[in-house]
């Protein structure tokens, strides 16, 4: 006997039970993965069954887990068991654990693209954080906003997670994400579009925001480039508009992300040359890029391009 | 006509003003009576609006609700290890807000409240109080939904960030109950979060029940059932809000009305409320599961 897991499902709704006797000597177990959590029902008699119930709204997806492909005694076991090659992990000779990601993709499709082959240790990770938010380990792109000698600030764009970019700013931002109601006084643009402004509630706004309401960053010039810390330039590595790949390195104080460029493969993406004709430039090495245009070449750190 | 205005363009001099022929405002439609036991079938529609990142519209006889949701969008200040939930209730500046709240409403600590005691009450509630903008009702529907969507909502999940949840008030029946709206309030609500993707444990959904002095039981009580009271005045009201698929969980309870309120009579308002939640829940979840499984 199986249990039926529906196809579509509301927040709240029971998924599936962690563990269920599959097949003779087969055991499945379900691991939460994004748009769902770890739950537990009554059964009757104050006991409880741990099940796994979704968060949102969306079409239930149910994947076998590639699991412990590094662990040399899964793969030798799964020679023997041919039919369930990839799906399962023999733990017990009496019986079989298969395991499934259990998912749930909401209608815009945030998480469409989960990696096909996962395992264990990588879905808990996709699951801890969900949402789009950037977090500690992930790649980000933003785009330098301000610079000091210390420290270039930034806005987050977009995170890179499982070889695809989530958007983390709102429809709207960028320009201003315009609630209709009062401000809240944690920030929000509101006032500046509410039918229910008046002309000094927008302007007290306006002056102590920036207008977008992307998540901002720092990268602190000690987090610019591993060689010769101490003598990195803020102003030699990039410039107000840069787009700049980078790592969250924590998730900082009240206002900032701290990232980094430390890696080969972070730093300058796209940038424009600051003569006024807004060429694109093209690196040339780890620390140049040329306007092909006029030949004229600007100091950043770049990001190694392939 | 004044000759003298130059600023304006004037009419031809021979002008005349429209003239309407005198109309009868209509009467307001819905007050048809309804069962004891029937909920008032309801209007709902997700993501009408298109700069929040969710939205639900509701509508129940003459009342239209609306909420948006902004979130989880970035908050400034000291660094918070998860998501800062607000709420927000705005009646449009032309609706009559319904200003009917029993004594015993106004003064949750202290029944014995005075006239007079009421009377400052509602002074302050118009004057302000201490808050400038919002008013009494407005304040307190704020502060229930807040309350009741607090567990629901996983902030671990969004640190950083702020929950904004906007609710307007486009039309409100004026003699109508506030608990009925509180609870109209309540269930839009619930829509536009789903619609955020914010994640949920649970959908919460709200019902509202009125015992009389005599037993009876009346499901989500309108305008027409207030004729029902006057008979002895004695009744109460209950608007409870439930996660009903985590066993249904209580996560809000207001009550208004002067019937002494014992444990039976506790367990009755739980028990009908909780039928009125369960059928709009039923709703909820099949025009949910409806919307997401037609794409």
């Amino acid at each position: 006997m199986t249990i039926q897991i529906p196809g579509y499902v509301v927040p709240g709704q029971a998924l599936c039970p962690t563990y269920e006797a599959f097949e003779s000597r087969t055991v499945r177990k379900f691991i939460s993965g994004p748009g769902t959590k770890y739950d537990s029902i009554s059964i009757g008699n104050n006991e409880r069954s741990p099940i796994i119930a979704s968060t949102i709204l969306g079409k239930v997806r149910l994947q076998p887990l590639a699991d412990n492909v590094d662990d040399p005694s899964a793969n030798d076991e799964n020679k023997y068991d041919k039919n369930n090659a990839g799906a399962s992990k023999t733990q017990n000779v009496d019986f079989q654990i298969k395991k499934y990601l259990i998912s749930v993709l909401p209608k815009n499709n945030v998480f469409n693209r989960i990696p096909r082959v996962i395992n264990e240790v990588l879905s808990e990770k996709l699951n801890l954080f969900s949402s789009n938010l950037p977090h500690e380990g992930d790649i980000v792109l933003v785009k330098i906003s301000k610079i000091s000698i210390r420290q270039a600030f930034c806005e987050i764009l977009v995170v890179e997670r499982g070889n695809q970019f989530q958007q983390t700013v709102l429809k709207d931002s960028g320009i201003a994400s315009n609630g209709y109601g009062e401000i809240s006084p944690g920030g929000g643009s509101g006032a500046l579009t509410s039918i229910l402004a008046t002309a000094s509630s927008a302007s007290v706004s306006s002056s102590s925001l920036n207008l977008g309401e992307n998540f901002k960053g720092v990268i602190r010039s000690q987090d610019v480039r591993d060689m010769d810390k101490d003598k990195v330039q803020i102003n030699d590595c990039f410039m107000p508009g840069d787009i700049v790949r980078a790592l969250v390195l924590s998730l900082g104080d009240g206002s900032n992300y701290y990232l980094s460029t430390t890696r080969n493969d972070l730093g300058v993406v796209l940038a424009r040359a600051s003569d006024g004709s807004n060429n694109l430039l093209y690196p040339i090495d780890w620390q140049t890029m040329i306007d092909p245009i006029t030949g004229l070449t600007e100091k950043r750190k770049c990001a190694k391009p392939f | 006509m004044n000759i003298g205005d130059r600023r304006r363009i004037i009419g031809p001099v021979n002008a005349r003003a429209l003239y309407f022929e005198n109309s009868k405002p209509k009467e307001s439609i819905h007050h048809t009576r309804k069962k004891n036991n029937e909920i008032r079938p309801f209007f709902i529609q997700t993501g009408l609006l298109t700069n929040p990142n969710g939205s639900a519209y509701l509508e129940i006889d003459n009342t239209l609700i609306l909420v948006s949701i902004f979130g989880p969008r970035p908050i400034k200040g000291p660094f918070m290890n998860k998501a800062c939930f607000q709420v927000e209730t705005k009646f449009l500046p032309y609706v009559n807000q319904p200003n009917y709240l029993s004594k015993a409403y106004l003064f949750n600590t202290n029944n014995n409240a005075t006239e007079e005691d009421v009377n400052i009450r509602r002074n302050l509630d118009i004057t302000g109080g201490s808050y400038s903008s919002y008013s009494n009702i407005e304040q307190k529907i704020s502060s229930y939904i807040h309350s009741a969507f607090l567990p629901s909502i996983i902030l671990e999940k969004y640190p950083k960030s702020t929950i904004d949840v906007f609710i307007i008030v486009l039309s409100a029946n004026v003699e109508d109950n506030v608990l009925s709206l509180i609870s109209g309030i309540s269930n839009c609500c619930s829509l536009a979060l789903v619609d955020s993707g914010i994640e949920l444990n649970d959908i919460i959904s709200t019902g509202i029940s009125r015992i009389l002095k005599d037993n009876t039981v009346i499901l989500d009580p309108t305008t027409i059932h207030n004729k029902d009271i006057t008979d002895d005045g004695k009744y109460v009201d209950a608007v409870i809000s439930f996660m009903n698929c985590k066993n249904d969980q209580i996560v809000g309870f207001l009550t208004d009305g002067n019937l002494n309120i014992d444990n039976s009579l506790i367990e009755a308002l739980i028990n009908n409320s909780n039928r009125m939640a369960k059928q709009i829940r039923a709703n909820i979840d099949v025009y949910l599961i409806d919307q997401i499984s037609s794409n």
